[in-house]
C-alpha cells in the first residue's frame, strides 16, 4: 500500500484502503464489474495485515460469510454491483434483522439486469433502501469523490459498529473508476466493537435498553453463548410470536436509526444561503450540479445545491427547511427519478428532475437547461 | 435418586420448551442426541462450539442446544459458517442442514465448501422431504415417491449426497441412520475432530410428511427399513452392482488427510508478512 | 429410609410423545405400551442397562441407570 499521504488512485481502491484503515480484516466477495478492483486490491493487501480475503462462489455466500466473520468479531466487507447486489438482498436483510455490523459496497452500473456493466448509473438508490423485504432500516452513504470513497468507508464502518447495522456504500460507476489525486487525512476516527456491559449469564443480545442504548454485540467464543436468528426474536434472541415482543423487536430496529438521524445523516450545502433554486444531487452527478450552480450564479440566477452524503435515511428534515426559502428544486439523477420521488415527498414546492439513463454523466449544461427552462 | 442421562440434559437450553417441536417419532431428535454425545466426547467446551443451522425442521436444532448458535437463511448456513471459521479459527463449527437446505438451495455452497476443504463439520439430516413446509419433494426424494408437490410421483433422480460431496473434494464423508444412533455419534465425533471439511449424512425418518404419504408405516417401521438396508461400507463394496436395490453403504466412506483451507491461507499470510503483526 | 428405586429405567412422561421407538429398539423386550399409551418397563428384571432406548429416544424422555460394568466404548467403525 502506498505509504506517503499524496496519492493518485481510483475510487474503488480508495474505498478498499478506507476499509483497511477502519480496521476491516475480512473481505468476502465475488467478481463483478465495476467493483472487482476492490476485491483484487484486498486480495493482495489483507494477507499483509493478517486479514482474510476469500472469493466465494456467489454474492449470496459472500454476504453470508461477512455476517459470520462479523459475528466472530472481525470487521467485514463485501463489494459488488447491481446484479450481485440483487443476490445479496436476503442476507442483507438478515444482517439488518440480526443487527450484525458489516459494510456492503455497491458500485452501480447501468441496469436493469445485465444492463451496461461498464457504464455508470445511480439506478440502485431505491434498491438500497427497499431491496430486501420487510420493514427494516438501512444506512446508505454516497461518495462524490475518490477522497470520499476513503473517508466515507471509514465512516460506514463506524456507523456499522455504533448502530450494529449493515451499512451500504452506494458508489456510482464513475466515482468507483475515476482517478484523482488525494491527500489521505492525517487523523481518522475509528469506532471499534464496544465491550460487553454485563456478565455472560445476564447478556441479552437484543435487549431494549433505556434511552435507546445499543447492546454491544459480543463475538462468538467469548463465553457469551447466545442465539442469533433471522426470525423475529425477543430480547434474548430467540424466536417469538408474542405480539408485544414482535412489535418491540421491529420498533427497536427502526428507532435505533430513527432516533439518531442527527448523527447518521451527513449532507453538504453549497451556496444555499440565499438560493431560490436548490439542486439536489449526490455522487458524481453532484460534481456537475456544483458546476451548474457556478454557471447559474454567473448568469445572476441564485442557485445552490444540497448534496445528500447519507442517502438513507433520507435527509428529509434538511429539505423541509430549505423548501421554506427556495422556489424550485431541480433533481438530476442517472435514473428516472428515485431521489426525485423523495424530494417530492419532503417538499410540496415545485420540483423538476433531470434524468439520464444512457450511461453517460449528466452534464452541467443539461442541469442549466432545466433551470433556465423552469424560468421563475 | 432419579437417574438422568448425564449427557443430554447438560447441553439442552433449560429455558426452552420441551418436549421439542419435532413430530412424534421424527428422527431429528435422535440425530441431535447423537450430535450432543459426539460433541461431549470431543472434549470441546460449550464456548468453543458454534452450531450453525439452516432453515427447516433440522434448522430448529440451534435453538435447543447451549452453544454459540446461529440460525441462518435457508441454504446458506455453510457460507455463514465459512465466515466464522476464517475469522476465528479457534472456534469449532458444526453446520446442521436438511437435505433440501444442503443440496437444493444450498447446493452451490455445499460443493464449494467441499472443494475448499474448509474446516467445518456438515451434518446433513436427510429425511428425503421438505418437512417444515408441509412435505414437498426434495433433491433426495426417491423417484416415483409421493410428496405434496409430486402427487403423481417424483420424476427426478435423487442425489446420493455422500457420492456428491466425495466428488467435490470433502476430506471426510460418512453416513449413518437414526437406527444406528451409536454409530452416528461415533462418526460425528470423528468428523468434528477431523481437520478439513467433514460431511456426515444422517438418514432420518420423517413419519408425517414423507412416511405417511409414501405408506412407510410407523416411525419404527421406517427405522427398521434403515436397519434392513444399511450395509457397512466394506460389505457394501462386495455386493455386485446389479443386486444393490435399495441398499446403501453406512460408516466411513471417505477419510483423506489433506491440508485444510486455513492451513493453505495462513501460508499466504506468512508469505505476505502478515503473521509478524 | 427411602426405598432405593432399583428400576433401571425412568420415563419423563411429559416429554414422551408415545412414538414407540424405545419399545421396538429394546433388545430384551423390557418395555411395553401401557394402557395410557406411555411406555413402561413391563419386565425391568430383563433390562441389561445397554442404554439403546436412551440414545434412540427422539425426545430424551427415557433414561437408564448407568450399567456399572459397561465402560463407555468408542464405537470402532470399520
Amino acid at each position: 500500500m502506498k505509504k506517503h499521504k499524496d496519492l493518485v488512485l481510483h475510487g474503488n481502491e480508495a474505498c478498499a484502503m478506507g476499509a483497511l484503515a477502519a480496521g476491516m480484516r475480512f473481505f468476502a466477495g465475488y467478481p463483478i464489474t465495476p467493483s472487482t478492483e476492490i476485491a483484487e486490491f484486498l486480495s493482495v493487501e489483507l494477507p499483509k495485515v493478517g486479514g482474510t480475503f476469500i472469493q466465494m462462489e456467489d454474492e449470496i455466500s459472500s454476504m453470508g460469510a461477512i455476517i459470520g466473520a462479523s459475528l466472530a468479531g472481525v470487521k467485514s466487507l463485501t463489494a459488488t454491483s447491481g446484479p450481485g447486489f440483487s443476490l445479496m438482498q436476503e442476507n442483507l436483510g438478515y444482517a439488518s434483522m440480526a443487527e450484525i455490523p458489516c459494510v456492503l459496497v455497491n458500485v452501480m452500473r447501468g441496469g436493469p439486469s445485465t444492463g451496461m456493466p461498464t457504464r455508470p448509473s445511480q439506478g440502485d438508490v431505491m434498491q438500497s433502501r427497499w431491496g430486501t423485504h420487510g420493514p427494516h432500516p438501512i444506512i446508505v452513504l454516497s461518495p462524490q469523490s475518490v477522497l470520499e470513497c476513503y473517508t466515507l468507508t471509514i465512516h460506514a464502518f463506524n456507523l456499522a459498529e455504533k448502530y450494529r447495522s449493515p451499512v451500504i456504500m452506494l458508489i456510482d460507476g464513475i466515482v468507483g473508476h475515476m482517478w484523482e489525486n488525494i491527500q489521505l487525512p492525517e487523523k481518522i476516527e475509528v469506532i471499534d466493537r464496544p465491550e460487553p456491559t454485563v456478565p455472560p449469564d445476564w447478556y441479552n443480545p437484543y435487549d431494549n435498553l433505556p434511552g435507546g442504548e445499543i447492546v454491544p454485540l459480543v463475538p462468538f467464543g467469548e463465553g457469551y453463548r447466545y442465539h442469533v436468528t433471522g426470525m423475529v426474536h425477543d430480547k434474548s434472541g430467540f424466536p417469538t410470536l408474542v405480539n408485544e415482543e414482535v412489535e418491540q423487536c421491529l420498533d427497536k430496529l427502526i428507532y435505533k436509526i430513527k432516533n439518531n438521524l442527527h448523527d447518521i445523516i451527513r449532507i453538504e450545502e453549497y451556496m444555499l444561503e440565499d438560493a431560490d433554486i436548490c439542486i439536489v444531487a449526490h455522487g458524481s452527478v453532484a460534481r456537475s450540479a456544483r458546476e451548474a450552480v457556478n454557471i447559474a450564479r454567473s448568469e445572476g440566477l441564485k442557485a445552490g445545491m444540497l448534496r445528500p452524503i447519507t442517502l438513507w435515511p433520507f435527509p428529509r428534515f434538511h429539505l423541509e427547511n430549505i423548501s421554506k426559502r427556495v422556489k424550485l428544486f431541480v433533481v438530476p439523477e442517472m435514473n428516472y427519478g428515485q431521489v426525485y420521488g423523495e424530494v417530492l415527498k419532503s417538499c410540496p414546492k415545485r420540483a423538476v428532475r433531470v434524468t439520464r439513463v444512457d450511461g453517460e454523466l449528466i452534464t452541467p449544461a443539461q442541469i442549466m437547461e432545466k433551470i433556465e427552462g423552469a424560468a421563475l | 435418586m432419579i437417574r438422568t442421562s448425564e449427557t443430554m440434559y447438560k447441553y439442552l437450553r433449560p429455558d426452552k420448551e420441551f418436549p421439542h417441536v419435532w413430530c412424534p417419532g421424527c428422527g431429528i431428535g435422535i440425530v441431535m442426541g447423537a450430535l450432543v454425545r459426539a460433541i461431549e466426547r470431543t472434549g470441546f467446551t460449550k464456548d468453543e462450539i458454534v452450531l450453525v443451522s439452516g432453515i427447516g425442521c433440522s434448522g430448529r436444532m440451534s435453538t435447543y442446544l447451549d452453544f454459540n448458535t446461529l440460525h441462518t437463511t435457508h441454504g446458506r448456513a455453510l457460507s455463514f459458517a465459512t465466515g466464522i471459521k476464517l475469522a476465528n479459527p479457534k472456534l469449532n463449527i458444526i453446520v446442521v442442514m436438511g437435505d433440501g437446505d444442503a443440496t437444493a438451495i444450498g447446493g452451490n455452497h455445499l460443493i464449494h465448501s467441499c472443494r475448499r476443504n474448509i474446516d467445518l463439520t456438515a451434518l446433513v439430516v436427510n429425511n428425503n422431504i421438505y418437512g417444515m413446509t408441509g412435505g414437498q419433494y426434495s433433491p433426495t426424494t426417491p423417484m416415483e415417491h409421493k410428496a405434496s408437490t409430486a402427487q403423481y410421483g417424483s420424476i427426478e433422480k435423487p442425489f446420493d449426497i455422500c457420492k456428491l460431496v466425495e466428488a467435490c473434494g470433502a476430506s471426510f464423508v460418512a453416513r449413518s441412520t437414526t437406527y444406528h444412533s451409536k454409530m452416528l455419534d461415533a462418526l460425528l465425533s470423528r468428523g468434528i475432530a477431523k481437520k478439513g471439511f467433514s460431511v456426515v449424512e444422517a438418514m432420518s425418518q420423517c413419519p408425517v410428511q414423507y412416511g405417511r404419504r409414501n405408506k412407510k408405516g410407523s416411525p419404527v417401521d421406517m427405522m427398521m427399513w434403515y436397519k434392513d438396508n444399511a450395509i457397512s461400507n466394506p460389505a457394501f463394496k462386495k455386493i455386485p452392482p446389479g443386486e444393490i436395490g435399495e441398499q446403501f453403504p453406512v460408516g466411513i466412506l471417505v477419510d483423506l488427510d489433506e491440508p485444510d483451507y486455513l492451513e493453505r491461507y495462513s501460508q499466504i499470510v506468512k508469505n505476505a508478512g502478515g503473521d509478524r503483526l | 429410609m427411602k426405598q432405593e428405586n432399583d428400576d433401571p429405567i425412568h420415563i419423563f412422561s411429559r416429554w414422551c410423545k408415545k412414538c414407540g421407538i424405545c419399545i421396538a429398539i429394546c433388545p430384551k423386550n423390557v418395555l411395553e405400551s401401557g394402557t395410557n399409551g406411555y411406555p413402561y418397563a413391563a419386565r425391568p428384571e430383563d433390562c441389561i442397562m445397554c442404554g439403546l432406548c436412551d440414545i434412540h429416544c427422539p425426545d430424551y424422555a427415557i433414561t437408564v441407570k448407568k450399567n456399572p460394568d459397561v465402560k463407555e466404548t468408542e464405537h470402532e467403525e470399520t
